[in-house]
């Protein structure tokens, strides 16, 4: 770690706080977050589901389990994966899963799985020969990949919305501040992906670009995942 | 409200003793049936416990 980067446990602190402080202006009764540590790595998670209720009655969870390491140049805290399951009470299978996998081989590094059944899916998926056709959960959504997912506040945002859970008042400024953090980073990320490109709207956009001669040709870049 | 707390690998690997004692099943067992869509109960939820233990032990 370099001496300008906080320490692995101030950035899990701080990472954890986020979090925290983001479902607990969002939603009734979220548990406290829970940030484990080991070597390089932590864990960041609610200690327990996150109660989601309708009208005063509790109906359904939210699992969030965010795992992290420092990057590879052992200095800033990265996301390697990260699990967010919407589970009705009643029901032990998911409803809904958003997930990331930032070194998944076969399957969209982000991917929404919905469990759910419908027969005209089915009769495609059978007709094609997919090995589990009656699941649609076996089909992993792409969501943009590592750069363009969709956040944590975006399926909060969904729950409240269409999904009708209750929330505190106040919610939105939350989610809509969490959200512009969240997107920030990922810009930055995107800039580093693709530098001229960057430069070529910066320029068009009145700024002073000065090439340092020696820019990434985008090999291996993040978007390069589906 | 937070908490933060580093972790001895001992400690995680008595935790999934425990998890998996509770389940009377192993590791392996619940990942294959998670694959098959088989889990029941609370099954699930322990399998991300189990997968967060895994995570932060490096395997």
């Amino acid at each position: 770690v370099t001496s300008a980067a906080p320490s692995l446990e101030d950035q899990a602190r701080q990472f954890a706080n986020e979090l925290a402080e983001l479902l607990e202006a969002v939603l009734p009764d979220a548990p406290p977050v829970v940030a484990e540590l080991l070597a390089d790595r932590v864990v960041v998670a609610p200690a327990d589901a996150v109660p989601l209720s309708v009208q005063g009655e509790r109906l359904a969870s939210l699992e969030v389990h965010i795992r992290c390491r420092l990057d590879s140049r052992g200095t800033w805290l990265a996301i390697d994966q990260s699990a967010y399951k919407l589970r009705l009470d009643a029901d032990s299978t998911p409803l809904l899963r958003l997930e990331y996998v930032r070194d998944a081989h076969t399957a969209p590094s982000a991917h929404i799985q919905v469990h759910a059944q419908r027969g005209a899916l089915s009769h495609l998926l059978s007709r094609s020969g997919h090995p589990a056709p009656h699941d649609m959960s076996k089909l992993h959504l792409p969501v943009g990949g590592a750069r363009f997912r969709p956040c944590l506040e975006d399926l909060l945002q969904l729950l409240i919305v269409e999904c009708r859970v209750d929330a505190l008042e106040g919610w939105m400024e939350a989610v809509v501040a969490g959200r512009a953090r969240w997107r920030a980073t990922q810009a930055r990320a995107v800039t580093r992906d693709f530098p001229r490109e960057a430069a070529d709207v910066l320029r068009q956009m009145g700024y002073e670009v000065i090439s340092p001669g020696n820019e990434a040709d985008g090999a291996g870049r993040a978007t390069d995942n589906w | 409200v937070v908490r933060v707390h580093e972790v001895t690998r001992e400690e995680l690997l008595a935790r999934r003793e425990t998890i998996l004692a509770r389940l009377g099943t192993s590791e392996a067992e619940l990942r294959d049936r998670s694959r098959r869509g088989s889990l029941v109960g609370d099954e699930d939820a322990l399998l991300d416990e189990l997968r967060d233990i895994a995570y932060l032990l490096g395997e």
